[in-house]
């Protein structure tokens, strides 16, 4: 009657975490990680004047007011750049870490009425806001492509390392994004507490100053605080001189972040298994 | 032939707190409190509730296995369970195939997008690929009668349409094991009827299935096997038609114990007047259904005792038979004729007669005794089941279905040998060829 061998699934308290084999239902199911990104997006400007001009008024909004501000007034050191692309250069990059961010933590608990009802892996949920928040990166990328020609600035051989840098910030933001959404499902606390989190590390990446300004000894140390740092001066270094990040402290990074991404996809797992019971 | 679903020993916890959710500062005063050695222990602690315990059955491939009990037996956790959506707290549970489960219908489905992009977010939320989708979603949309709003936001549906959608998307999966809640009690009556015929081609396609229903004649009539859930654990497990009796019989008096025993409830140790036996054409109950033959007299004799005389002259009896599932067919009362238990001293038998033009099925007979004042009852009988039979062993052909009716009436159909002279407006239809 049927062919197919039904694949037996077995379910107990305490099931095996299987990182791979989980990593690959999640893959499995990108159909649905593709619906519900899509369906995000399309969700997300009904009803807008501006519509998809959101996307790109965060990050070109904080460039101006840096630009007045710690450029102009402040006269922070801006490496030779002009301030707005100082800013915006690296603002892009940032918007879509701390965008896609927010909107994992709080991915699954507006899932609610999805985890209680059907069964699917649950790691899907914030993938696809990741998924979802990269349009809005895609757009602003457009713009900032844009102001690099107003500017004059000409292509050169370090752009190539910028999709490197992109997928070590997704590979981080992905891992942060396991970690803190399922944080959220238990303690509602972590919906409060991430976009202050994200304010503040703001203020301790690289954005407003530039990377130069950390004293060399502690670079290492603060790389692997804050892997960011190091990404953020990298797409600046890359784009505006270029010049790439330092290839050690990226490595650093690249091993943070992979580490970050292992670990809460791990502690995702377990959590996971509550999720219907607990949200 | 192996197992689809297997279930050994599962038991699940759920946790019970005031807020759903654990705070942050809630966890860190109750860290505090740990390390404290002189602080009070336990705090508030969180009220477990085992919404299963220890449950263990299997379902071979193909079987139908209907699951009943009272609200908040755990019928729907175990469900919960099968579909993956839950883990267990304790045991282990094997699931064979793919599962589509036709319980929460229209979860994932969002006011803000059309139908069309429901139908593909909802089919890929049930695991089912695009491409399988766009396969099927002809099918779909004529199926939910959607038409010409496939294209218009979901919002503006209404609460019809939009149930129409959840269904008609989950009923279009091809699953090795469906899971179905009462759902099909949804939408207007054409619809209704559509959903149950869908679900019969999924019952007959060789599906292992798994239906919760209160409805009774529609767990026997599709089931092969039944489980009986209270408070979450198994109270019977087997074949269909003995385990609704078991559960119909706890039915119609909550509270009372397993068995089919008939079931007294008295209003005080030493009521007015009792009912001290309740006979069907004669014969004492003893446990099982006594059988009635269909559109034979069905006599149901009740012999009761009062403490005083005037007792008598205050009450009435009635008398109400009840079909497996809860539904009331019959209530009678002597209200009318008050002299009628009195009439024959402080002990006395009263019989009530009513053709047993019943569709077969398992009934059960309730006897009271109230009070004509109050109309409180003194005393009651109930569970004296019994089972119409189909006289002769066959209905005559008229497949009598307690789905379909409650009474099965001696109707007689007969082809008139001469039409009437003023037909109506309307077209005559072709008639049949004689019959009787």
């Amino acid at each position: 009657m049927n062919p197919r061998t039904p694949e037996l699934r077995i379910f107990t308290p305490d099931p095996p975490l299987r990182l791979v084999a989980s990593a690959r239902e999640i893959w499995a199911f990108r159909e649905l990680l593709w619906q519900l990104a899509t369906r995000e997006v399309r969700v997300r400007y009904k009803q807008t004047v501006l519509g998809v001009a959101w996307a790109i008024l965060q990050p070109f909004s904080m460039m101006v007011v840096f630009t007045i501000f710690f450029g102009r007034l402040a006269r922070l050191p801006s490496e030779g750049a002009p301030y707005p692309l100082f800013y915006f250069s690296v603002l892009v990059p940032w918007s879509f870490f701390s965008g896609a961010l927010s909107a994992a933590t709080n991915s699954l608990t507006n899932e609610a009425s999805l985890l209680t009802k059907i069964a699917f892996p649950r790691g899907v949920v914030p993938v696809a806001s990741l998924l979802a928040a990269s349009l809005d990166f895609a757009i602003a990328s457009v713009i900032l492509g844009g102001m690099l020609v107003l500017y004059g600035i000409a292509p050169n051989g370090t752009w190539t390392l910028l999709p490197l840098l992109l997928v070590v910030q997704v590979i981080f933001t992905l891992g942060a994004g396991f970690f803190l959404s399922a944080l959220n499902v238990t303690y509602r606390d972590v919906r409060y507490a991430v976009p202050l989190l994200l304010q503040l590390w703001l203020y301790a990446t690289p954005i407003v100053f530039p990377f130069s300004l950390i004293p060399a000894g502690l670079r290492v140390w603060y790389v692997l605080i804050n892997p960011m740092a190091v990404l953020i001066d990298g797409y600046r270094a890359a784009l505006l001189h270029g010049t790439g990040p330092d290839p050690a402290l990226l490595s650093l990074a690249a091993i943070v972040a992979v580490a970050v991404c292992v670990g809460a996809f791990a502690y995702f797992r377990r959590a996971e298994r509550e999720f219907a019971d607990i949200i | 032939m192996s197992a689809s679903i297997r279930f050994e020993s599962v038991s699940k916890r759920y946790h019970v707190t005031g807020s759903r959710y654990r705070s942050l500062r809630e966890e860190l005063t109750r860290a505090a409190r740990r390390l404290n050695p002189f602080a009070r222990s336990g705090g508030r602690a969180p009220r477990e509730l085992w919404a299963l315990k220890d449950v263990s059955f299997e379902v071979p491939l193909g079987q139908a296995l209907g699951v009943i009990g009272p609200n908040g037996a755990g019928k729907s956790t175990l469900l919960k369970l099968i579909a993956g959506i839950t883990v267990p707290t304790r045991g282990r549970i094997e699931v064979r195939g793919r599962v589509a489960s036709l319980i929460e219908l229209g979860a994932g489905i969002h006011p803000e997008l059309t139908g069309r992009e429901n139908i593909y977010l909802n089919g890929t939320l049930l695991g089912m690929s695009r491409s399988e989708i766009a396969a099927k979603f002809e099918r779909i949309v004529e199926f939910a009668e959607l038409g010409p709003f496939i294209d218009m936001p979901v919002k503006r549906y209404s609460s019809g349409m939009f149930v129409r959608l959840g269904f008609a998307v989950a009923a279009h999966l091809e699953p090795d094991i469906l899971l179905v809640d009462e759902v099909l009690s949804v939408g207007d009556i054409a619809f209704q009827r559509k959903s149950s015929e869908r679900m019969r081609q999924l019952l007959q396609g060789g599906h292992t299935v798994l239906l919760v229903s209160h409805n009774l004649p529609v767990i026997q009539s599709a089931c092969d096997r039944v489980l009986l859930l209270l408070n979450g654990q198994m109270a019977a497990a087997g074949p269909a038609e003995e385990v609704v009796r078991t559960y119909v019989s706890m039915f119609q008096t909550p509270g009372a114990g397993a068995g089919t025993r008939p079931v007294r409830e008295s209003s005080e140790a030493e009521p007015p007047v009792r009912i001290l036996e309740v006979t069907i054409g004669g014969k004492a109950y003893t446990g099982d259904p006594l059988l009635v033959s269909w559109g034979e007299p069905l006599t149901v004799e009740i012999h009761y005792a009062a403490r005083y005389p005037s007792a008598l002259a205050d009450a009435y009896l009635a008398l109400a038979v009840w079909r497996g599932d809860a539904l009331r067919v019959v209530y009678e009362t002597t209200e009318a004729d008050p002299g009628l238990l009195a009439k024959r001293g402080i002990r006395g038998t009263i019989s009530c007669t009513l053709p047993a033009y019943f569709v077969p099925t398992l009934y059960s007979v309730n006897v009271a005794v109230h009070d004509r004042v109050t109309r409180a009852p003194y005393d009651s009988l109930s569970n004296i089941l019994f089972r119409v039979t189909a006289a002769g062993g066959d209905d005559g052909g008229r497949a009598w279905d307690p789905n379909r009716s409650v009474l099965a009436l001696p109707v007689g159909w007969n082809a008139d040998p001469d039409p009437p002279a003023r037909v109506s407006p309307i077209a005559p239809a072709p008639r049949p060829e004689g019959s009787g």
